[in-house]
């Protein structure tokens, strides 16, 4: 079903935070004010993944609070699903479900099993619709083994599963996702990742995370925001392409191809070649490494006596699109 | 009609058998008993707690029961009987101890439940699914009052039969609503103080006061008119005094008067009422607060 609204809509949203320290409790020394959030408007059509990359202390967190009814806006609003968040606030957590990346956000005394139908439950599930609500989601965790341990025997990364799928217990057509694959070792954020790829593609997400290949690989586009703001805001593809709108190509070889015949090939901008101890370097530059690389590497695997040792296409990564609209690097 | 046409007609919002279906609700019930339950499953795994249950209220009873068998000879004195109209002070303090234990828990259960919350990191994954809060606190009492029930049947049962002593069961019925009557009001302040949780998040000073404070003018070991006329005042203004009273009345003498009885409850109905608006609306002041400053997450 192709629905008319965005799943999303963020309308000039913005918190100050004011925090006054006291002394003896009463008497204020000192007020200060964070704006967290400078006036952010975002819509996300239904279906996409929404990426949010940005530094420590750029306001991430602050906007899934917002949305998630945890932390009220100074001004402006939101509407999930269609139901505003300070309005309907009670209709909007229905729709959306919420991963706060934290693996204290369980009861350890809980069995996973638990854990889920608990929740489940609290989304009005009838007991035995949550049983299996929440075996179906352990079993896609690959955590249904482990389902009846108490949640404090289980490693950290079966916790974070467990707080994943929680998020999806009631299904809500938006999810929120506050850095998923935080602290998660590689192999359970790749699995994550496939999971949030193949299996969630019918659900609404904004993601945040500090990991630009994380956000490259999930998103259908991104919000690269600092200090509260958004500074930019595309397809991954769009977004590096208008910091450097070529990719380069780098070929290590066995023996020594003629270069000309490579400068002269379709799509080529420039191409160089250095050689040493019989083995060289090309280094190739077009619009699209990766069509290049196809048809060179077919190309110098024709030639006599030349063998293709290693090859790489250097992309302009997204932080160097970050580091180019704010001088500031994201995994400083 | 094009394709374009049919989509516009369709609802602008994602369903799913549970949205479609989902109404806010005032008051869920479902929540609450789930809520309570979960508690108790989670107290049961902590085994110090039946130590809590079964020992705890008697070890402070005893000290009293020992000082004043020491000072009044077993059983009685002939000034407690003149003050209060009772002939055995055992008898008297120990099922005002009975009521007492309902009254301390009824007070801090619901803030209790929530700095656990606060501690294991719950609080916000509960403030995210869209059960009425009110749910939630309701839930965080009953579960206590059913772990409290159980501490004070044993303290009851076993105190009475340490000191050899009985209660009448004639006025049971009356005795039961009035305890819940008591406990019902006690829970609107048990809202206050799980809001003062949100936001102070530790106010233990403050709760260690307030608690020490209404065991000083509850009639619990002394009759009420061994309070000085002023204490006295104080006494009456906390709602849990004239159950006190009441209760220990109906179960000593076993007799019930149907005047007293409506006073009493008209009494506590009238608490009930208050302790639950202002209750209600300090927690929701407290959830603003807490929102505003963006620490729900926070202990
Ligand atoms: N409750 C609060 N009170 C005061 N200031 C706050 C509060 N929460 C966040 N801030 C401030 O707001 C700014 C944004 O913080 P936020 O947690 O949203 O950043 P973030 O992008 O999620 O960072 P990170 O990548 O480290 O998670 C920071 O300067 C932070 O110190
Ligand atoms: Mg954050």
């Amino acid at each position: 079903m192709t629905l008319t609204v965005n799943a999303v809509e963020i309308e000039n949203l913005t918190k100050t935070f004011i925090s006054i320290r006291r002394r003896a409790i009463v008497i204020p020394v000192e007020k200060k004010r964070v704006e967290a959030l400078k006036g952010i408007s975002l819509d996300i059509p239904h279906g996409k993944v929404f990426g949010l990359l940005g530094p420590n202390g750029a306001g991430k967190t602050t906007l899934v609070k917002c949305l998630a009814t945890l932390v009220l806006p100074t001004s402006g609003t939101a509407r999930i699903n269609g139901y505003d968040i300070l309005q309907e606030s009670t209709h909007a957590r229905a729709s959306m479900g919420v991963c706060q990346g934290n693996e204290r956000s369980i009861y350890w005394k809980l069995s996973a099993r638990e854990n889920m139908i608990f929740f489940a439950k609290l989304y009005r599930m009838p007991h035995n619709e949550a049983k299996e609500r929440a075996d179906e989601l352990l079993g896609r965790m690959e955590l249904l083994e482990k389902a009846d341990e108490k949640a404090e025997k289980l490693s950290h990364g079966m916790r974070m599963k467990i707080v994943f799928a929680r998020a999806l217990i009631h299904d809500p057509p938006v999810l929120l996702f506050d850095e998923p694959t935080q602290g998660l070792d590689p192999t359970f954020a790749t699995d994550l990742r496939k999971y949030i790829r193949e299996k969630l593609s019918d659900k609404t997400i904004l993601l945040t995370t500090h990991y630009m290949h994380e956000a490259d690989l999930l998103c259908d586009k991104i919000a690269l925001i600092n200090e509260g703001e958004i500074k930019s805001f595309d397809t991954p593809k769009a977004l590096k392409k208008a910091v450097r709108d070529y990719d380069s190509l780098h070929i290590r070889v066995e023996g020594k191809p003629d270069i000309e015949t490579i400068k002269k090939m379709d799509s080529v901008m420039s191409a160089a070649i250095s050689s040493k101890d019989g083995h060289a370097e090309i280094v190739a530059t077009s619009h699209d490494g990766y069509e290049l690389a196809h048809r060179l590497l077919n190309h110098l695997h024709e030639l006599p006596g030349v063998r293709v040792e290693h090859f790489e296409v250097k992309e302009p990564t997204l932080d160097d699109v970050f580091l180019q609209l704010t001088g500031r690097r994201i995994e400083d | 009609m094009t394709i374009a046409d049919t989509i516009s007609e369709e609802t602008p919002r994602a369903g799913s058998l549970y949205l479609d279906s989902f109404k806010p609700r005032l008051m869920d019930w479902t929540a609450a008993r789930v809520f309570a339950a979960k508690n108790l499953r989670i107290a049961m795994r902590y085994p110090a707690n039946f130590i809590i249950w079964g020992v705890m209220p008697l070890l402070w009873l005893a000290p009293y029961m020992l000082m004043m068998t020491a000072l009044g000879g077993p059983g009685t004195s002939t000034s407690f009987t003149e003050i209060s109209g009772f002939d055995n002070f055992v008898k008297f303090a120990i099922i005002g101890w009975f009521v007492f234990q309902y009254v301390e828990a009824s007070i801090w259960s619901v803030g209790n439940s929530f700095r656990h919350e606060q501690f294991s990191g719950t609080l916000e994954p509960l403030f995210v699914t869209p059960v009425p809060r009110i749910s939630i606190l309701i839930g965080a009492a009953l579960s206590d009052t059913v772990q409290t029930s159980i501490s004070a049947i044993v303290l009851l049962t076993t105190a009475s039969f340490l000191f050899g002593v009985s209660y009448a069961l004639t006025a049971i019925a009356p005795i039961i609503v009035l305890l819940l009557m008591m406990i019902l009001a006690l829970y609107g302040f048990g809202f206050m103080v799980a809001g003062m949780i949100l936001v102070f998040k530790d106010p233990s000073v403050l709760t260690q006061f307030v608690g020490t404070a209404l065991f000083t003018v509850s009639p619990v070991n002394y009759p009420l008119q061994a309070l000085p006329i002023q204490a006295r005042y104080v006494a009456y203004l906390v709602p849990s005094t004239i159950a006190i009273i009441i209760i220990r009345e109906l179960a000593i003498t076993g007799v019930f008067e149907i005047g007293q009885f409506l006073s009493a409850a008209a009494g506590l109905g009238t608490t009930i009422l208050f302790f639950w608006l202002v209750g209600i609306a300090s927690f929701r002041y407290a959830e603003r607060w807490t929102k505003n400053r963006g620490s729900m997450g926070g202990f």
